[in-house]
């Protein structure tokens, strides 16, 4: 593919922005990382030597019970139970376990004593434990896995129809754009939280965890698509006035081309510098809706439900503080991401953010 | 949005500063009145009321009672208060919010001073006694139960007499149902619970009543020990009743008066001991409800309050929950030196039916196994050990406190998730789907819903749900706002509902939860706003609920109450969660209390009022504070722990 020589200066400069760029491999490797999760904090063991025979527990779409290993229990086997079974028994079985051993939903008590846990090094909990047990490095691992998808799809979403109703105003003018603008001031005069409660009680009960997180996603999107539709209809209106558009008109191609070929691509810039801020937002209204307890449903891995645990429980201090620090480093490499971008995309070259 | 919500929480404090600048300050409570009897005209009134309802209020004379009428006056019983308690002193308490009103009924009549003023106050023709349950004296000195088991006769104590020294007569239980029947009190409860429950009362002379109930009931005096009403504090009522008498206190029969000019509003309120309260050296009221003074200051916010406890502010506070009972109070330096001591009391009160709810009308758990499978899938020991930390304890059943009411061998069913799995294969569901789940030959995943309230209740069943993954069980958290989660299982759209009813004495209802009527209606649809949300509709259960209701005689109906806890036991539509068998208190070392503490009825010190102050030992303990030193430390557990 030939890219256009615009794009690849925009990229080049992009690429001169050093702490953005860093900011954007690194959040790049923390994602990759947090997509297969799985390999590196996990309570499923990487692989099992049980007589003779290999197993790879965590590549298996299904589970393992207890008795494929000898064991006297149905249910999934716990290998880190496993694990020290075999290391007393001696001989050639054994388990591999992840880094992190530990599961998100996971809940690891220790008769005789009280969560939360401190972090310990010993017992492979190295950020503590929560109110239930659960250690908190994988529930921040896999709470930033559900927080970046989260945010992803926000953004995809949002946008699309934002660009769609943003650019339909701005063309078409007239009567559209008044009606557009009036449905959007009445639309934004709705109250968000309210309707998350009451959207949230229109879920039939036997939905499940994904079911749930679509509903809220969606409800989500659909309040936050009007400020990039404001956007685009601005600067559809300005481009729309160009020659360039009068001039394809006259060589007879149609709205759609005229819009998708010429139009947008004169406007991208404005998007893509948008996109970084409104994924960091995404995350922190996930977040604050969490912190609530009107976000994921319960007891998906979630930042804001640890923030709320951790300033329940300002005796256990690892809870909050590594949250804390968790969702700083993560939101400030995306705020470097979209300055770097913003700077990338702005046509005067020498023109300093400080 | 921002702007909305700001605007939002402004409202209440426009109503707060509104209703502030409309005091005018010296609306102090006053139990003046001006004569101690009605006029001739407002009698007549009065009168005039009684007369519209002659089958209501009759008017006999002593020879009219029965012949044959047991008297009884409860003397056989023990007192129950400690001989060594000290009059005097004062004791110090909070309360979370500032009382709207000192009425007892009407509107916002439910509020912070309620306990205070009313229920641990004021008195009724006869008290239940704490440790044997059996009947002893109030403001009746005699009583016997009618032969119909519904009308009981009572003696009034001829030395009772209210707060303002008027005494106590028929004529004031007369006045009780005018009162409570009134419109012009505001309180349709009220209206209904006196309107419907009974059918008459007699007055047969100064100081002899009867009071009949609309139903037979096995014991009829529980819902015949009623508090008189003193009508020349309330006269003839009118339209003005709820503004008249939103900040007058009513003279009272009880030990605790609040005297005009002991309160200050919105900061603090002060009740007294009455001076010559009637009751003083009677049998089973000597020695209680000690201190001269108790101080109750507003303190809106539970953790403040608590480092005032720690301050020496307060006297007392309630450490019942785990968090303040280990975390926050623990190892504190006040408590390590013996200044403050701490104290869990087991006491044995009825216990509210905390747990799952199955709803039956979902044809999938109208399957007897599989609801058995789900009591055997929930590790409620898990969160009792873990999340309470071990002090709560499993809930029996449908009926735990209830006495002999309570089932004598039948015990919730324990964790067990191979025989839940061996109930859920019976039921269909005996192969494993690749995430562990069961699944039956139609491919239905064993996954339900459990609705619920936003509360930090969701922790218990995230513990749960984890649990009975190890049974192949999967339940989804459906967590919604209170109300909403209230109205959607009121109209019984739930699978599983995580609840709890509160219940009361004298014996369980199985009439509300269990009876098809309040299933389903003629038209065979589902009933809204019933209590019955495990849908549960079963001839056989309907007919013997419906002689127990009926029944007069407590042995038929402890019979029948095990046979249907049994039933409803291998029904299994209820899974019992948990209950908290106690109440926990730290208090300064001045206050003392009896050797066991309490009295196995009560849920606070104050409900009987056993302690007291020991004003030299107050100074001592400062003293001790002031230079450091260490007195013994005390935390005690008393009662007994249920299994």
């Amino acid at each position: 593919m030939r890219l256009n020589p615009l794009t690849v200066k925009k990229l080049r400069r992009f690429r001169s922005i050093r702490r953005g760029y860093w900011s954007l491999i690194l959040l790049g490797l923390f994602f990759v990382m947090s997509l297969c999760g799985e390999l590196f904090v996990n309570n499923r063991a990487l692989m099992v030597g049980y007589e003779g025979r290999w197993y790879f527990p965590v590549l298996r779409s299904g589970i393992y019970t207890g008795e494929d290993f000898g064991l006297p229990y149905k249910s999934e086997a716990r290998y880190r139970e496993l694990d020290a079974l075999f290391a007393e028994r001696g001989g050639g079985d054994f388990v591999i376990m992840p880094l992190v051993p530990y599961g998100p939903l996971e809940q690891d008590y220790v008769a005789g004593s009280y969560p939360p846990y401190p972090p310990s090094l010993e017992r492979g909990h190295y950020l503590g434990t929560d109110n239930l047990a659960r250690d908190v490095f994988a529930r921040l691992f896999y709470g930033f896995r559900v927080a970046m998808l989260f945010s992803l799809a926000y953004v995809v979403i949002s946008f699309a129809i934002g660009i769609v109703t943003g650019c339909a105003m701005g063309y078409f003018g007239g009567l559209t754009d008044l009606a557009g603008q009036r449905f959007m001031e009445i639309w934004s005069n709705i109250p968000f939280l309210y309707l998350v409660i009451i959207m949230r009680s229109l879920i039939p009960a036997g939905a499940g965890t994904t079911e749930r997180i679509v509903t809220l996603l969606l409800i989500m999107c659909a309040f936050s698509w009007v400020g990039m539709a404001y956007l685009m209809r601005t600067a559809t209106y300005r481009e729309k006035a160009r020659e360039y558009v009068d001039a394809s008109r006259v060589l007879g191609a149609g709205t759609f081309r005229i819009l998708f070929r010429h139009i947008l691509p004169n406007t991208v810039s404005l998007v893509v510098t948008f996109v970084p801020f409104t994924a960091a937002a995404g995350i922190t209204a996930l977040t604050a809706l969490d912190f609530l307890g009107f976000g994921l449903p319960p007891p998906t891995p979630s930042w804001g439900e640890l923030l709320e645990q951790g300033t329940q429980r300002m005796d256990a201090p690892w809870i909050v503080t590594s949250t804390f620090a968790v969702m700083v480093i993560v939101l400030t490499l995306v705020a470097f991401v979209g300055e770097a971008v913003r700077e990338a995309y702005d046509p005067r070259k020498f023109s300093t953010y400080k | 949005m921002k702007y909305r919500f700001s605007s939002l929480l402004l409202l209440p404090l426009l109503a707060v500063l509104l209703l502030a600048a409309c005091s005018d300050g010296d609306r102090a409570a006053s139990t003046a009145s001006s004569t101690t009897t009605l006029s001739e005209e407002e009698r007549a009134q009065v009168d005039a009321f009684y007369a519209s309802k002659p089958d209501f209020f009759t008017y006999a004379t002593p020879e009219a009672l029965p012949a044959d009428l047991v008297w009884q006056d409860g003397q056989d019983e023990k007192p129950f208060a400690d001989p060594n308690a000290k009059r005097g002193g004062t004791v110090r308490s909070f309360i979370l919010d500032w009382p709207p009103t000192l009425r007892f009924v009407g509107p916002d009549s439910n509020h912070s001073m309620r306990s205070v003023f009313l229920d641990d106050n004021k008195m009724s023709l006869c008290e239940l006694h704490p440790v044997t349950r059996h009947w002893i004296p109030g403001l009746a000195r005699e009583w016997a139960v009618g032969a119909d088991k519904r009308t009981v006769y009572f003696r009034l104590d001829p030395d009772a007499h209210y707060s303002d020294g008027v005494p106590i007569r028929a004529d004031d239980y007369f006045y009780t149902f005018y009162f409570m029947q009134s419109p012009h009190i505001n309180d349709p409860w009220y209206n209904n619970f006196y309107g419907e429950r009974f059918s008459n009362i007699t007055r047969y002379d100064d100081y002899t009543i009867s009071i009949t109930l609309s139903e037979a009931k096995p014991d009829p005096l529980f819902y015949t020990t009623l508090a008189p009403t003193p009508a020349h504090f309330y006269r003839v009522l009118d339209e003005h009743f709820v503004e008249k008498f939103q900040w007058r206190f009513e003279p009272t029969t009880g030990p605790w008066e609040l005297l005009p000019g002991n309160l200050k509003e919105g900061e603090h309120i002060t009740v007294t001991r009455v001076k010559d309260w009637w009751a003083n050296d009677k049998k089973f009221y000597a020695r209680r409800h000690n201190p001269d003074r108790r101080r109750f200051t507003v303190i809106r916010d539970f953790q403040i309050a608590f480092e005032s406890f720690r301050k020496g502010d307060l006297d007392m506070f309630n450490l019942t929950m785990p968090e303040y009972w280990y975390d926050r109070s623990q190892n504190i330096d006040e408590v390590k030196k013996g200044w403050i001591h701490r104290a869990a009391y087991y006491n044995n009160v009825v216990q509210p039916t905390i747990g799952l709810y199955i709803n039956r009308a979902n044809p999938v758990l109208d399957d007897k196994r599989l609801r058995q499978g789900i009591h055997y899938a929930c590790n409620w020991q898990r969160v009792i050990d873990f999340h309470f930390r071990g002090d709560y304890a499993r809930l029996k059943g449908e009926a735990d406190g209830f006495g002999e009411f309570d089932h004598p061998t039948l015990r919730a069913r324990p964790f067990d998730p191979d025989k839940a799995r061996a109930l859920f294969a019976e039921a269909g569901y005996s192969k494993a789907g690749p995430d562990g789940i069961l699944v039956n030959a139609q491919g239905r995943r064993l996954s339900f819903a459990v609705s619920m309230s936003n509360s930090p209740n969701v922790k218990i069943l995230e513990i749960i749900k984890e649990e009975a993954k190890k049974a192949g069980l999967e339940l989804n958290l459906d967590v919604q706002e209170p109300t909403t989660n209230y109205k959607k299982i009121m109209s019984k759209q739930h699978e599983i509902a995580f609840s709890g009813w509160g219940v009361g004495l004298p014996y369980p209802r199985f009439w509300d939860n269990y009876h098809s009527v309040n299933a389903y209606g003629v038209d065979g649809k589902l009933l809204e706003q019933t209590n019955n949300i495990t849908s549960t509709a079963d001839p056989e259960l309907d007919a013997v609920i419906d002689r127990y209701r009926i029944s007069g005689d407590i042995a038929e109906m402890i019979e029948m109450a095990h046979w249907m806890e049994e039933y409803l036991y291998d029904e299994a539509s209820f899974v019992p969660g948990y209950k908290m068998p106690f109440y926990r208190l730290g208090y300064w070392a001045w206050v003392q209390f009896p050797e066991g503490f309490d009295v196995p009825l009560s849920e606070g010190p104050n409900q009987y009022g056993l302690y007291w102050v020991d004003e030299d030992k107050r100074a001592q303990v400062l003293e001790a504070k002031k230079q450091g030193r260490a007195l013994e430390e005390k935390t005690k557990t008393y009662g007994e722990k249920p299994e």
